[in-house]
């Protein structure tokens, strides 16, 4: 579970990225965030990743408070966390095949399993036939499916995505949503931060807007509120 | 209620901690390898350069073992030799034995001096060569005297020496004392400056490895962000950083044993003949095994330490 209690995040600079925000995210479950550009989604996301810490309030994720935790804690933490970001972050000397399979690597997992586990991600992607290719040959489109590759790999506990289908038609954005949906299924907790409304609202999961920092509508809490 | 998360990580599938960490390890240095063999050229001039400052030091140490060892040879008992001249030179050197402070007297005759002369210079042709050209044999008689171990201090040494000059019949006197004592002087002074020599250059490879790992690391920023996102510890990312300098520190230390190896070669016959002008038989020699090993050693263990003092901050700096 992700627990955000009273979150804060005040930049060097003065900007205040996230205000008082609480949050809630059962295991298991797909969340939406929305919201126009900085309103906080980025910051929220890199909180949970462990790239920022809160100026106010805890972060804690599946009882842990992110800000207690060591160097050596947070590289563990983050294996369990696939990430997916808006620039890709793809390696560009290493192959297609190198790059999914970095999370493996570090794992420690037997050769034999990082080739079974990098060539099923590459497949649920499409992009099997591609995995001897370096990114700068791929399309960016491609480029964002094998990021995806690389963070579902490690077949994580928590999936954070950040536009993940902001370079692909809409064909491949439902078959990208639909694989998030299949991991949701499975057990792992996923929050994407779009703002693909269109995109959003054909799946009826839940959606959290922030604007400002702050969190503007929740469905959830709307349902709640019209069972009550 | 939340299924358990069958898609989770399967920890059956990973390999056991110190397999994992051997895998790093492989992968780090196959990694490491493949960075080298893509900048032969810079790789080439830097493993020189640290062959060069490890070959300095280590040539200083050859030469210091082998004038240490021409020192070693001597039993450290000082001796004086005594030219004679007259007929009875034989029993005036004799009767010296008697002396309080004399331990032996060995008495060698003009004929066997001569005759030990021609067999270190290769003078005896057959025909006389250059000693026919004298008028009988021109060596004088000589007593080696050796004083008694309580009586071998420089001081008294040079008494006795005195004393022996003072005696009818003797023609000179010569003590094998001082050449030593300098000797053994200079060897010390050779020995302190090979260690300040090495400590200086073992700093310069410090600084060498440490410029060229502050520069790869420079060079894989994005990269080392990416694999902290990942998951990716301190130790992890360091490690090919680490492999980079015991390689570069390896190959200087293979180079400075070429280097020696060659330099040793180049001076050891020049260096032959002028000890056999002396009547030594002194030899520069090669690389000795130890001296392999320790310049093997010692590079990988600089380069190691290089790459470690620069990386690990550099590294820790570098956050996603």
């Amino acid at each position: 579970m992700i627990e955000l209690t009273g979150v804060s995040k005040r930049f060097t600079n003065g900007r205040e990225a996230l205000q008082n925000l609480n949050l809630t995210l059962p295991r298991g479950t797909l969340t939406f965030l929305t919201g126009h550009s900085g309103a906080g989604k980025s910051t929220l996301l890199k909180l949970l990743l462990r790239m920022e810490l809160a100026s106010r309030g805890q972060v804690s994720v599946g009882g842990v408070n992110l800000a207690r935790m060591s160097r050596r804690a947070v590289a563990r933490y983050r294996q369990r966390i696939g990430v997916v970001f808006q620039d890709h972050l793809l390696l560009p000397h290493r192959s297609v095949f190198d790059n999914v399979a970095i999370p493996l690597v570090i794992a420690g997992y037997r050769e034999v399993d990082r080739a079974r586990r990098v060539r099923a991600a590459l497949s649920r992607v499409g992009l099997l036939d591609k995995e001897r290719q370096f990114p700068t040959q791929l399309s960016a489109g491609e480029q964002q499916r094998v990021g995806i590759a690389r963070a579902v790999v490690n077949r994580p506990t928590v999936l954070l995505a950040d536009e993940p289908t902001g370079n692909l038609d809409p064909t491949l954005s439902r078959e990208i949503m639909g694989l998030f949906h299949l991991f949701q299924q499975v057990g792992v907790t996923v929050l994407i931060a779009t703002h693909d409304l269109e995109l959003v609202e054909g799946f009826g999961d839940r959606v959290v807007e922030l604007a400002d920092g702050r969190v503007l509508a929740d469905s959830e809490e709307v349902d709640d509120g019209a069972q009550a | 209620m939340a299924r358990r998360p069958e898609a989770a990580a399967d920890p059956r599938l990973r390999l056991a901690r110190p397999a994992a960490w051997a895998l790093h390890h492989r992968l780090a240095f196959r990694e490491t390898l493949g960075r080298l063999g893509s900048e032969r050229f810079s790789t080439l001039l830097v493993v020189l350069t640290i062959g060069v400052a490890l070959a300095l030091p280590g040539l200083l140490f050859i030469s210091v073992e082998r004038l240490a060892s021409l020192t070693d040879r001597w039993d450290g008992t000082p001796r004086i030799n005594v030219f004679l001249t007259g007929a009875d030179a034989e029993a005036v050197a004799l009767g010296w034995q008697t002396k309080p402070d004399v331990a032996a007297v060995t008495y060698q005759s003009p004929e066997a001096s001569l005759q030990e002369l021609m067999a270190a210079t290769g003078l005896d042709d057959g025909s006389g060569g250059i000693l026919a050209g004298f008028d009988g044999n021109p060596l004088p008689a000589v007593a080696i005297v050796t004083p008694r171990p309580e009586a071998a201090s420089p001081a008294r040494v040079r008494a006795l020496a005195a004393e022996l000059e003072s005696e009818p019949g003797v023609d000179g006197v010569q003590v094998d004392l001082e050449w030593l004592q300098r000797l053994q002087a200079a060897v010390v002074l050779m020995e302190r400056l090979a260690l300040g020599l090495g400590a200086l250059l073992a700093l310069a490879v410090l600084l060498v490895v440490g410029s060229l790992t502050r520069m790869a690391v420079a060079q894989c920023h994005d990269e080392i962000r990416v694999l902290k996102l990942v998951g990716g510890s301190d130790g992890f990312v360091l490690r090919p950083f680490l492999y980079l300098g015991v390689l570069l520190g390896l190959s200087g230390g293979l180079a400075a044993i070429l280097l020696l190896a060659l330099a040793l070669a180049f001076f050891s016959v020049p260096v032959a003949e002028l000890a056999r002008s002396y009547g030594s038989d002194f030899r520069l020699g090669g690389v000795s095994p130890g001296l392999g090993l320790l310049l093997l050693a010692g590079g990988g263990l600089l380069g190691w330490l290089g790459a470690l003092l620069t990386a690990r901050r550099q590294l820790r700096a570098i956050e996603p």
